[in-house]
């Protein structure tokens, strides 16, 4: 016996087909929805204190501990403005400041410690265990004892209230934390690369040079977003090595604004993070779409 | 080998140094006949002051450059024992009393007994004031400001309550019965008296009006058990009628002003240093007022006063005379005190003081008036601490931490309380 | 004769092992230098201060090895550091990791608007350990703060601290330091887009689902980055001090229940002049961080796989 569908020359489960098609572009599009509700909401947590930071950047002292509003109910640019002046030099010194000690340590440890990697994720030398392991080792002393040996160190040489010691450590690969980060990645680089090349009569500068760094845009951008965040909020190497407030960057220039002795500005604080904030934020954004472009790349060389 | 001498260690670390010596050697040259580093560690008001004060000292003095730095305190210290060990502090700094013992007795600070009268004139100051400033016979730091323990109160919350301060020769028994007055009309949330138990210099005041201190003569300890647990007592007894506030509020005040619970507006009376009058009415929208200790039935007079902070010049300094001029300029010097004003306390130069008093604004006129009172109730300054007293303060924070969070009784805490000082005095 | 040749062949291959260990050496002269010049140095003054007084203000004194006898047998705050350091890591750590890859993934790609969350979910890792966070964290977890309000519509009675709590207070610092997830997070991102697109397309020609992708290619290939990720965030967990030391304004209360290693280290050193006893302090915390390290390392046999070893 026939169904009357059938006799009629429908596709008896086509509808049902259909049906699971909406189903499931629906259940993709729920999906969808769902995981952006989900997002968005972890947004709002992650950014609440932030927002309650910017919040108070905008209120007068008196109300900051007692309006926690996000809103503030009088809207005011005057911790900006006072703020940026505040100190006997102008936020203007302290920004350049901050931005020229930045920029060499991006500069400085994104050419020697990639270096430093390609040796060892790449080359085979005597020693390299011992040196790797060293490299390591060096990263596990917490810096407070090590930090008074260190400025005798730099005295001796002369270099106290220059910015050398806070820029020349990065040209010579001392961060481990980037030279091991970027081993890893250079590891994940397949071999038969580096070997065609040598094939084509390449030595490891070319290999290094023509191979490794193109294929290495992720993580060399990644290194770049950390050398300068990390070195743009250090503030105990600032702290010991300089003492020209012309010469002071933006965190030690913050800190100088509470005390725990005397009256602070909580307000000029407040704002004077917050416009801390924007130059890292706004290098991220950038070198983020370097590590999303870099992938285009090397997947194209592959 | 048991002992480096500091130029061995330096130099052993140089010859670590000796490749990366190639790469540098670039120093900041120094033009000016004499350049002088200057260090303090304050808040912005201070630091405008200060600056502006060194700016007429260069005008005055022509030939010499001070090149100031201004910290946070929490920065100031470690950054000043980096550059003592590396022989390269400033050649005056700002000393806080608690650490001029450390730095006299280590010989990083030099004795000024020989600029005073020279390029140092304390003609106007009280002998007996200078004399905080030294240590072990020698005087290592000039006092900067004159400063004593107090009690600080919300003179609107008392109009809010409709209570009336008593005089201000109130014994504790006198001040406990205010503060349960405060708690009856006090509402929720809200508390008499902030819990200062912890606070060296109320524990001291208190063994001090009974004829006790802190540390002897001899640098041993003034008190026993049993009077620490008699202290911690009392305040046992006041948080548990509610007077003062529960165990968080407590822990959270830990060091800022604006941590201070009465800062935070939990309390109407809480307890602080004479010279912090003017930054905790900076936090507070309410007037507030300052007065005596209460004391002790029968006792002693327990209060003191001492230097809030001191001058001091060092001992890597190559320009000692020129330092010794600014500290001078920055003592007695009329028109800087116009500028500089009480902000670091009642100068101790009293014709200074007796100038600010012609004009004072709100702070500077209460506090002198706190002042003349002090001056009738004091007792003399205590002796000098020992080594490791400075560890024994933040210990007894911790210890009386234990106690509020119930972990320990009153008299356990008192026992704790003699054995960790002592074993803290034996290993320093 | 037979002597010299064998010599001479030994030196061959040495010789022959320079030669080709040459280039290897020349691309690591900055980083020698800088070892040598910089951190060697400094690293040694520590290791020998580790074994004298040493207050700072006066050259050090040699004292053997009391101060590691005072450690071991004495000091009480010396244990309680150490239980709140392995607590904060233990859980630290895996939660933070975990967060950073789970986030890392779904903003991979594919959703609209990624770049937007990605810089949002990095933006605390902005703050980093700047004083607002003291002022933040009170105001999100003392009294009358978020969590009290929070567990007031819950039925609580008003006025819970938690930041001031000494049974929970360790928590808030752990919370902050998964709150900032956002380095891990971003090398994870670099790690996955340096995943062959073809090895995806390839699995899923073959029908792999989402779960087994995840599990068979993005787990495998991922593994030398969150080997960098489990060992650094270990390390750096071990040393956290900026968070703990704004946040209790030093103090690492209430009664040292936040007293982190390296900040009751910094207690010692610049606070009661003892930068010997903090030495030793330190070369501890040193062999700690370097046997976790090494079992990490001796794991990785196990589980992490490179491209270049075949």
């Amino acid at each position: 016996m026939t169904t009357l569908a059938e006799h009629a020359g429908i596709d008896p489960y086509r509808e049902a087909r259909a049906r699971s098609k909406a189903l499931k572009q629906r259940r993709h599009a729920v999906r969808a929805v769902i995981k952006h509700i989900v997002l968005i909401l972890s947004s709002i947590g992650m950014l609440y204190p932030l927002m309650w930071l910017v919040a108070s950047s905008f209120k007068p002292d008196t109300a900051i501990f007692s309006d926690f509003s996000l809103i503030p109910q009088a809207f005011s640019f005057e911790n900006y403005v006072n703020g940026w002046t505040a100190l006997r030099t102008s936020f203007t010194t302290f920004f350049t400041n901050s931005f020229i000690i930045a920029a060499l340590a991006v500069v400085g440890n994104l050419m020697a410690c990639s270096l430093t990697a390609f040796a060892f994720a790449r080359l085979d030398f005597p020693l390299k265990k011992l040196w790797f392991t060293l490299m390591l080792a060096t990263l596990m002393i917490p810096y407070h004892v090590t930090l008074i040996p260190q400025y005798i160190l730099f005295l001796n040489i002369g270099w106290v209230n220059t910015i050398l010691p806070l820029v020349v450590p990065k040209f010579l690969a001392t961060d481990a934390f980037f030279v091991f980060l970027m081993v890893q990645f250079f590891r994940g680089i397949p071999r038969e690369l580096d070997e065609a090349a040598r094939m084509d009569g390449c030595g490891p500068w070319r290999i290094y040079w023509r191979i490794m760094l193109p294929l290495s845009v992720p993580v060399m951008a990644t290194a770049a977003i950390f050398s300068f965040m990390w070195t743009y909020d250090d503030f105990l190497g600032p702290l010991i090595y300089l003492n020209d407030i012309n010469q002071y960057t933006v965190p030690l220039a913050l800190r100088t604004f509470v005390d725990s002795s005397g009256v602070s500005a909580w307000g000029q604080l407040f704002a004077m993070s917050t416009l801390s904030l924007l130059p890292v934020f706004f290098f991220f954004l950038f070198f983020q779409r370097l590590i999303i472009r870099g992938v285009a790349t090397s997947a194209m060389k592959r | 080998m048991t002992n480096l001498t500091r130029r061995s260690f330096n130099r052993y670390l140089l010859a670590s140094a000796a490749g990366a010596a190639a790469f540098g050697g670039l120093t900041v040259p120094a033009f000016a006949d004499s350049r002088l580093r200057f260090m303090w560690w304050g808040n912005p008001t201070r630091d405008e002051r200060t600056n502006a004060v060194v700016d007429l000292f260069e005008g005055n003095n022509s030939g010499i450059v001070v090149d100031t730095e201004a910290l946070a305190s929490n920065d100031y210290w470690p950054k000043i024992a980096t550059q003592a060990a590396g022989g390269n502090m400033p050649d005056v700094m700002q000393m806080d009393y608690r650490f001029l013992f450390e730095y006299a007795r280590r010989g990083q600070i030099v004795p000024l007994d020989d600029y005073v009268g020279n390029q140092i004139d304390l003609s106007n100051f009280d002998p007996g004031f200078v004399d905080s400033g030294r240590v072990d016979g020698q005087l290592f730091g000039i006092p900067f400001g004159a400063n004593s323990p107090s009690v600080i109160y919300n003179m609107a919350k008392f109009a809010e309550y409709g209570v009336t301060l008593p005089d201000h020769s109130w014994t504790w028994d006198e001040f406990w019965d205010f503060a349960r007055q405060i708690k009856a009309v006090a509402p929720e949330g809200q508390w008499a008296v902030a819990d200062k138990a912890a606070w060296e210099p109320a524990f001291d005041i208190f063994l001090r009006q009974q004829g006790k201190q802190l540390y002897t003569e001899q640098g041993e300890l003034g008190y026993t058990a049993a009077d620490a647990a008699e202290y911690f007592e009392m305040w046992r007894q006041a948080r548990e009628e509610g007077l003062v506030p529960p165990a968080d509020i407590t822990a959270q005040d830990s060091d800022g002003l604006d941590t201070r619970p009465i800062s935070r507006r939990r309390v109407a009376i809480d307890f602080a240093h004479s010279n912090h009058l003017g930054g905790l009415q900076g936090q507070n929208p309410d007037e507030l007022g300052i007065t005596l200790f209460p004391h002790r039935e029968g006792g002693v007079p327990g209060q003191y006063m001492k230097c809030a902070t001191l001058l001091c010049i060092t001992a890597n300094s190559d320009a000692k005379d020129d330092a010794a001029k600014l500290v001078n300029y920055l003592l007695t010097d009329p028109e800087a005190n116009k500028i500089l004003r009480m902000e670091r306390g009642v100068p101790g130069d009293n014709a200074i003081a007796a100038t600010l008093l012609e004009d004072p604004d709100d702070i500077e006129r209460k506090t002198i008036e706190y002042f003349a009172i002090v001056q009738d109730n004091v007792s003399p300054m205590p002796p000098p601490p020992p080594a490791g007293a400075g560890e024994v303060e933040v210990m007894m924070v911790r210890l009386y931490g234990e106690l509020i969070f119930d972990r320990l009784t009153p008299e356990e805490a008192g026992e704790r309380l003699v054995n960790d000082a002592q074993a803290i005095l034996d290993r320093a | 004769m037979a002597t010299i040749t064998s010599t001479s062949s030994r030196w061959d291959a040495f010789a022959r092992q320079w030669r080709r260990g040459r280039s290897g050496y020349m691309f690591l002269i900055p980083w020698l230098i800088g070892f040598f010049a910089l951190t060697l140095g400094p690293a040694l003054a520590s290791l020998y201060l580790a074994f004298t007084k040493y207050d700072i203000l006066t050259p050090p004194v040699f004292t053997g090895l009391d101060n590691f006898r005072y450690m071991f047998l004495q000091d009480y705050r010396f244990r309680q550091a150490l239980q709140v350091t392995f607590t904060y890591v233990l859980w630290s750590v895996p939660l933070k990791l975990g967060l950073a890859l789970l986030i890392a993934i779904a903003l991979d790609k594919g959703t609209r608007g990624v770049d937007l969350y990605r810089a949002i979910f990095y933006l605390p890792s902005l703050i980093g350990g700047s004083v607002a966070i003291a002022v933040l964290w009170r105001q999100l977890f003392d009294r009358d703060g978020l969590t009290d309000q929070l567990l007031q519509l819950l039925g609580w009675p008003p006025g819970t601290s938690i930041l001031n709590n000494p049974d929970h207070a360790l928590k808030t610092l752990i919370v902050l330091s998964v709150w900032q997830f956002g380095a891990p997070m971003v090398i994870f991102l670099a790690g996955l887009r340096q995943i062959p697109q073809d090895l995806h397309e390839a699995a899923r020609m073959d029908g792999a689902k989402t779960m087994q992708r995840f599990f068979r290619i993005t787990l495998p290939m991922l593994a030398p980055v969150i080997f960098f990720n489990l060992i650094m965030q270990t390390i750096d967990a071990f040393k956290a001090f900026t968070q703990a030391f704004v946040v209790s304004a030093g103090t690492g209360g209430p009664i040292d229940s936040t007293l982190f290693y390296t900040l009751y280290l910094y207690q010692e050193g610049f606070a009661f002049f003892r930068m010997g006893y903090a030495s030793a302090l330190a070369w501890f915390l040193l062999i700690i961080i370097a046997a976790f390290t090494a079992l990490t390392f001796l794991s990785a046999k196990y589980w992490v796989h490179y491209d270049d070893t075949r």
